[in-house]
């Protein structure tokens, strides 16, 4: 006698867990639920986190014993000679920078949002979202939208997410992202495409005249940095050229950085 | 039932139980790795603990709730992903069924 294998309840069982899966995240996504369950995560997170960076602060105390001792006064020697050119950098460029915030203030543009400085306490290359997770949220009035920095000037990203006392960055490099840019002295208007990773790509008429090097800002009152150019392809065959450039200070570098309301 | 058999019945049946409780032990100690990759490492690794538990366990919808962490964790709307912000939980929701049904097909894996 041949027994045939009832799969008539297998089926069923399948297809009330494909409708549970499916329940779950119409609840998670179109529900205060999922908001909600969000917002606790993002309490929890960093305290996790925080461990995290705990455990490895503490395994690298303990290894840099085993770190040869030549190599590492080598290595202050050439820091300090770092620190000594970037402040030499910095005193003309903070002596500018004053000038121009007298200037605007004179013709009536002076007033410029508070800043909020946050630690990255999340960064790439955790998740495939191109995100930082930073320590400040609603409770320092931190709001979708504001701009984030890094150092005074660098634009990086943009406030996604506001949470009680975290936020998440969109990188304005993040691949397909896009953003307004002026390229250069002239100014020239521009759409740069992220490319991922800090990089980003421009796509603009072959004649414009663009040189190796030129700055490019995002245009405001105070207009951030974004890179300088740092590669040119044209072709013959193609109208338009492609300006490659990456932000000066990668994503998986970011350690602090200033939240800029406009 | 002979002395015998009914030995052997009892100690297959305390074996099948210890069985059971060793292979929940394990899967607890995969689900605490994998959300311990999901906040430390690469993303590369919860996806690959994700599979290999896929192929190891039956049924591992833990799967899809790595997929939801992510996304609660790091999840903002890009372009990149079609601005939904549900993206790692539709990748690992395909994952789990794609590898779910090649399990069927492969020699090691068929009979589990």
């Amino acid at each position: 006698m041949i027994y045939r294998r009832d799969n008539n309840q297998e089926k069923k069982k399948k297809f009330f867990v494909i409708l549970a899966i499916f329940f779950f995240l119409y609840l998670f996504t179109f529900t205060p639920i999922g908001s909600f369950t969000r917002a606790q995560l993002q309490r929890f997170a960093p305290s996790v986190w925080g461990v995290g960076e705990q455990l490895a602060l503490s395994n690298a105390r303990i290894f840099s014993v085993f770190d040869s001792k030549s190599a590492l006064i080598e290595e202050n020697e050439t820091l300090k000679k770092e620190i000594r050119d970037i402040s030499l950098k910095l005193l003309d460029r903070n002596l500018l920078y004053e000038e121009n915030l007298l200037l605007k203030e004179r013709l009536g543009r002076g007033e410029y949002g508070q800043a909020v400085v946050a630690r990255v306490i999340s960064k790439p290359p955790r998740s495939l979202y191109d995100t930082l997770v930073v320590d400040a949220g609603s409770r320092e009035g931190i709001q979708v939208g504001e701009r984030v920095l890094y150092g005074d000037n660098i634009m990086i990203g943009e406030i996604a997410e506001v949470f009680e006392k975290t936020s998440k960055v969109r990188l304005f490099s993040s691949s397909g992202e896009v953003i307004d840019v002026t390229i250069g002295k002239r100014a020239v208007p521009a759409l740069a495409v992220g490319i991922g990773g800090g990089n980003f790509e421009i796509q603009i008429p072959r004649d414009t005249l663009i040189s190796l090097g030129d700055s490019i800002l995002a245009p405001s009152i105070m207009p951030h940095f974004l890179g300088v150019v740092e590669y040119i392809e044209s072709k013959e065959s193609d109208p338009f050229e492609r300006i490659l450039f990456k932000s000066p200070i990668s994503p998986l570098e970011i350690e602090t950085v200033e939240i800029v309301a406009e | 039932m002979s002395l015998y058999k009914k030995h052997s019945y009892e100690r297959s049946a305390t074996s099948n139980g210890m069985r059971k409780y060793s292979i929940v032990g394990v899967r607890i100690c995969v689900d605490i790795l994998i959300a311990i990759s999901i906040f430390f490492l690469t993303p590369w690794a919860p996806l690959l603990l994700v599979i290999g538990a896929i192929f190891y366990f039956k049924n591992f919808y833990e799967a899809i709730a790595a997929g939801v962490l992510i996304d609660m964790l790091y999840g903002v709307s890009l372009v990149k992903f079609f601005h939904t912000q549900w993206a790692m939980t539709l990748l690992f929701l395909f994952i789990y069924f794609i590898f779910n049904y090649a399990k069927r097909y492969t020699r090691f894996y068929g009979s589990r």
